[in-house]
């Protein structure tokens, strides 16, 4: 059955004299005449559902004067007024871009809609539907708020682009897997284009999902005439489209902007002659009834065609293959690796975000992120870990806990659809896990173990996978939503390890056609050559069906393994990927071709590097640490100081005899002008790559001198431009200070409450507005209240010392160096 | 696109120094990444400039009193600034550009990897915008006046939810704006831009 839904609103208030500038919503109230006569236009046209005049009703847009109550209730009543069949509670995006990119807090987006949304159901309407969303995330937070509070069937739609894409990244395929891990009861596209344009999304997005689809089309795509927005295409070229959609599988059809009571009454003539893919397949059922719930949720049908198994972000897909096998980067687990669980204990996001990029720069299309280090408050650790690491990469995560309310709150945050890892077969933990996965969707990796621990045999494992799957599927999971883990215990400990996790393999595809994965690398554990081991065992578990792989994807031996068993088994045509793979050098049995040196040609050419006064350039591969650093080689750098330890040198003597002179020289380079800051940056960022191996020595001796500071930096509540803050914390961290970097866009009181909690004793504020140098000033104020000792210092484009001083800032800083020079001062006394 | 490397080493503020073969190759790296990430897209409203005949508040007090009033489109001004850049201009655009959000994110995956590589991707991104907009508005052919933006002189960010709504440019560009007015993506402009006349 075809469900029509009605035409637009604002067009339509437009030619009843709304003004730019005028709230509609207000209409309601004021003009409920119109309203009413616009809604029964669609109502007599054919409109099965009608969405009432609310759609920036949500607090954090809506600036009447009326409260929100009175409006949404007046707009449900309207809608009734004009006999609509069902009553569905408009409601559109905030207009506020989410962090991280924009401004406004998920949380903050959820609190809004959840109040437009109980209103409306406090109200009586019939369903809701959220349209025009432009933004995957904003698009969860809107679901989690319908789904929780209101008991209505939810319809969702988002506005593509004429690319088909949301104007935050997501293509098709992305919006798809987010509709399916929160399951609204119809979904599709809205606004945007017009029908013709919308059909591939349409033909697309059947393929992808078995949720009702909805098409709301644009009469085309607008044009600006004499400075008004005009939609051109009419009736009868509007239904014809729209009837070609409906062949592509849309079962809820209606008009957006610029479409009239004239276009849904021609999209009414033409539905019954429509042949739908998906007839009877509609989740919702209008029933003739008036038991108050008249439109009642309905089993999902398969339309016959089998989903591909994907996770998600905000705008990447990746498929998980039946016949293939992927790389799942294992780096962000603290487990074993000492630096991490320093990096999540000091609140060091910068170390996580390096180990994330170096993987999916290896090629890694999933990252596992564990945030399992005792004493630290996992829940939030584990979902700003999350968040972070979704600020810089679209590739999607799986997360790792087995803390069923740090799984729920990463998950709930996370913009996508998660991996997740992981569930198992113990009574208590299917409880807890399994109610949260069919909450917010998801891959989940299942582990073959119960309250006896890891079955023995190939039996008990394949048995506990079906007691899971089947337990799952009360939840409403299915066999594709599960990757099972059938465990790797190592082979020194029990000898039949090898033989057992091989035949599971074979026997879970071949029975159950399910996915796996494994954590390849522990079957070496207590062995020595682990890293040849665990390259062999890959390659075995590859071919006994191995579907994915918890592993390094930095180690050249296990890349080495996979891709060569890619293309072995002609899953890599022509070799291609085996081909870059070993020109990159991230495959082979040589380690990346780094050069030792850079040519002396790059050296002699005329540099203001090489005018200052320094050891002669081309010498430096002979000795020169210090020209490495002058001239901002950061592999060469690390290289040279390992060759120097390794040649006797000792720690202290690279320190003072090297890399502080070769940073005095660039300071002092930068500070007279005769460099510029993109080498004082590189210079110190090679000081720093030094310093690292140095250090890494030194704690192996168990000498290792503590950093400097600390020091806080922030950029003030308000600012979004943060350039300037990240290029001072890097020098500092250069120079050897511990900084705690608060971010961009910061409250005053979180400052000092962070100041007062860490006991730091100097803090930067940035600022580049002059707009928000007030909250520059209320944040020192602030600080001086909570302690006076506190030093400050503060800097950006609008600053000047006399400024600074105006707002009782300790210092200011012209530059970077200067906040180098400062905190070294500074930390002296 | 194409990008003029002497102004990205002006925003690197390289002064007249030249860049050697090690920064070279970085600036080039980056230039491919920063191009790649870009979804340049811009939104205009050709409109008419002309006193204001009493009744609309101007949008924002920077300017005071005696300052005149004025209307490009939807919107009543009173910056005296922007008046004289104008130069009794009868016509206008109001537009708008963005690079859009893949933008953001590679700035955001530099400030965790690298200040040097920081600085230059902001650079690149900042001449990328600029030059962008040079090529979208000369290819309209006409003598046009020196663009004149939001936040500079006595024009205050406070236009900006107007301005951006008269190119509904929300939904047509993706750029939102913060509670104070700065927009996102951060590599946008929005721009007058005064028909000679």
């Amino acid at each position: 059955m075809i469900i029509q839904l009605d035409g637009a609103m604002g067009t339509q208030l437009q030619q009843r004299g709304l003004q730019p500038g005028e709230i509609p919503e207000l209409w309601n109230l004021t003009r409920p005449g119109d309203i009413v006569a616009i809604h029964r236009a669609y109502v007599e046209a054919g409109a099965n559902i009608i969405s009432t005049n609310t759609f920036g009703a949500n607090p954090a847009k809506y600036h009447g004067d009326a409260p929100l109550k009175n409006v949404i209730a007046a707009a449900v009543a309207n809608a009734r007024a004009a006999g609509a069949e069902r009553v569905a509670l408009d409601v559109g995006p905030t207009g506020r871009l989410l962090k991280p990119s924009g401004d406004f807090e998920f949380d903050a987006a959820y609190d809004a809609f959840a109040e437009q949304i109980r209103l409306g159901a406090e109200a009586d309407a019939d369903l809701i539907f959220l349209e025009t969303f432009a933004d995957t995330y904003e698009l969860k937070a809107a679901l989690l708020a319908a789904k929780e509070n209101a008991n209505l069937p939810i319809l969702a739609s988002v506005s593509l682009s004429e690319d088909g894409k949301l104007l935050t990244g997501a293509d098709v395929d992305t919006i798809a897997a987010l509709f399916n891990a929160l399951k609204p009861d119809a979904c599709g596209f809205n606004c945007g284009l017009g029908p013709d344009k919308l059909l591939p999304f349409v033909q697309r997005l059947a393929t992808r999902t078995h949720i009702p689809i909805i098409v709301k089309a644009n009469a085309g795509l607008p044009k600006v005439v004499d400075g008004q927005t005009v939609f051109t295409v009419d009736p009868e070229a509007f239904a014809k489209d729209i009837a070609a959609c409906i062949a592509a599988g849309a079962t809820y059809v209606g008009g957006c902007c610029g479409t009239t009571p004239q276009h849904i009454a021609a999209v009414r003539n033409i539905v019954p002659r429509c042949v739908s893919p998906a007839a009877g397949n509609s989740n919702l059922e209008i029933h003739p009834s008036d038991d108050g719930c008249l439109v009642t949720p309905r089993a999902r049908t398969h339309r016959g065609t089998t989903l591909p198994t994907v996770v998600s972000s905000y705008s990447r897909t990746v498929e998980l293959p039946l016949n293939d096998s992927l790389v799942i980067g294992e780096r962000i687990n603290p487990t074993g690796k000492k630096k991490l669980r320093e990096a999540y204990k000091a609140g060091d996001m910068g170390y996580i975000l390096r180990e994330a990029i170096a993987q999916v720069e290896a090629g890694a299309p999933i990252l596992d992120v564990n945030a399992g280090v005792p004493g630290i408050d996992e829940p939030k650790v584990l979902r700003e870990t999350v968040e972070a690491i979704q600020s810089i990469t679209d590739t999607p995560l799986q997360i790792d806990t087995s803390d069923p309310v740090a799984l729920e709150n990463a998950l709930r945050h996370y913009n996508g659809k998660a991996m997740i890892n992981s569930v198992n077969a113990k009574e208590e933990v299917m409880n807890a896990v399994f109610p949260i996965v069919a909450k917010y969707g998801g891959v989940l990796v299942a582990l073959t173990l119960d309250e006896n621990g890891i079955p023995p045999t190939v039996e008990g494992r394949l048995a506990l996978a079906k007691k899971m799957i089947a337990r799952g599927a009360e939840y409403g999971l299915t066999k594709d939503d599960f990757v099972i883990d059938v465990l790797c215990l190592a082979m020194s400990a029990d000898p039949t390890s090898v033989p057992v996790i091989l035949e599971s393999l074979r026997r879970i595809r071949a029975e159950l056609g399910v996915r796996t994965v494994l954590g390849v690398s522990n079957i070496s554990f207590g062995l020595p050559a682990r890293p040849l081991l665990n390259a062999t065992f890959y390659s075995l578990a590859l071919e006994a069906g191995l579907t994915s792989a918890i592993i390094n994807p930095l180690s050249v031996e296990m890349m080495t393994a996979y891709k060569s068993w890619r293309a072995l088994t002609g899953r890599d045509p022509a070799c291609g990927e085996w081909i870059k793979a070993v020109e990159t050098g991230s495959v082979g049995g040589s380690a990346s071709p780094v050069p030792r040196c850079v040519s002396p040609a790059a050296l002699t050419q005329p540099t203001t590097a090489s005018n200052l006064e320094t050891p002669q350039a081309g010498t430096h591969c002979g000795t020169g640490l210090t020209s490495a650093i002058i001239h901002g080689l950061r592999a060469d750098a690390a290289q040279l100081s390992r060759d120097a330890l390794a040649a006797g040198t000792t720690p202290i003597a690279l320190i003072d005899g090297e890399i502080v002179p070769a940073l005095e020289i660039v300071g002092k380079g930068f500070e007279s002008g005769k460099l510029f800051l993109p080498q004082l940056l590189m210079a110190a960022e090679a000081a720093s790559a030094a310093f690292e191996v140095i250090r890494a020595a030194l704690e192996q001796s168990g000498s290792a001198a503590e950093p400097k500071g600390p020091i806080l930096i922030a950029t003030v509540k308000g600012d979004i431009h943060d350039i300037g803050k990240n290029i001072v914390r890097a020098l500092l961290e250069n120079y050897g200070f511990r900084v705690i970097d608060m971010g961009k866009d910061v409250e005053p009181e979180a400052i000092v409450a962070k100041v007062l909690e860490t006991k730091c004793k100097l803090v930067g504020l940035s600022a580049l507005m002059t707009t928000t140098v007030v909250y520059m000033k209320e944040t020192i104020e602030k600080l001086n209240a909570a302690d006076p000792s506190i030093k400050t210092f503060v800097g950006g484009a609008v600053m000047t010392p006399e400024y600074a001083s105006e707002i009782h800032a300790t210092y200011y800083a012209k530059d970077a160096m200067a906040s180098v020079r400062l905190a070294e001062e500074f930390f002296k006394s | 696109m194409k990008l003029d490397r002497s102004e990205i080493l002006r925003y690197m503020k390289m002064g007249r120094a030249e860049p050697d073969a090690v920064l070279t190759v970085r600036i080039d790296r980056l230039e491919h990444e920063v191009l790649a990430a870009a979804r340049p897209v811009s939104q205009y409203l050709r409109t008419a400039v002309r006193l204001a005949r009493g009744a609309g508040q101007p949008l924002g007090d920077a300017a005071g009193e005696d300052a005149p009033r004025y209307e490009i489109g939807p919107l009543t001004l009173a910056s005296r600034d922007l008046w004289r850049c104008l130069r009794g201009a009868r016509e206008a655009y109001l537009f708008a550009a963005t690079l859009g959000h893949d933008v953001d994110r590679l700035i955001r995956k530099y400030a965790a990897l690298s200040a040097a590589d920081l600085l230059i991707v902001q650079a690149i991104a900042a001449t990328a915008i600029e030059q962008y907009i040079d090529d979208e508005t000369a290819s309209w052919g006409e003598k046009l006046l020196p663009r004149y933006s939001p936040g500079y002189g006595d024009l205050p960010l406070s236009v900006q939810p107007d301005f951006l709504a008269a190119l509904d440019a929300r939904k047509t560009l993706g750029i939102t704006l913060t509670e104070t007015f700065l927009m996102i993506p951060s590599k946008s402009v929005t721009a007058i831009i005064g028909i000679q006349p």
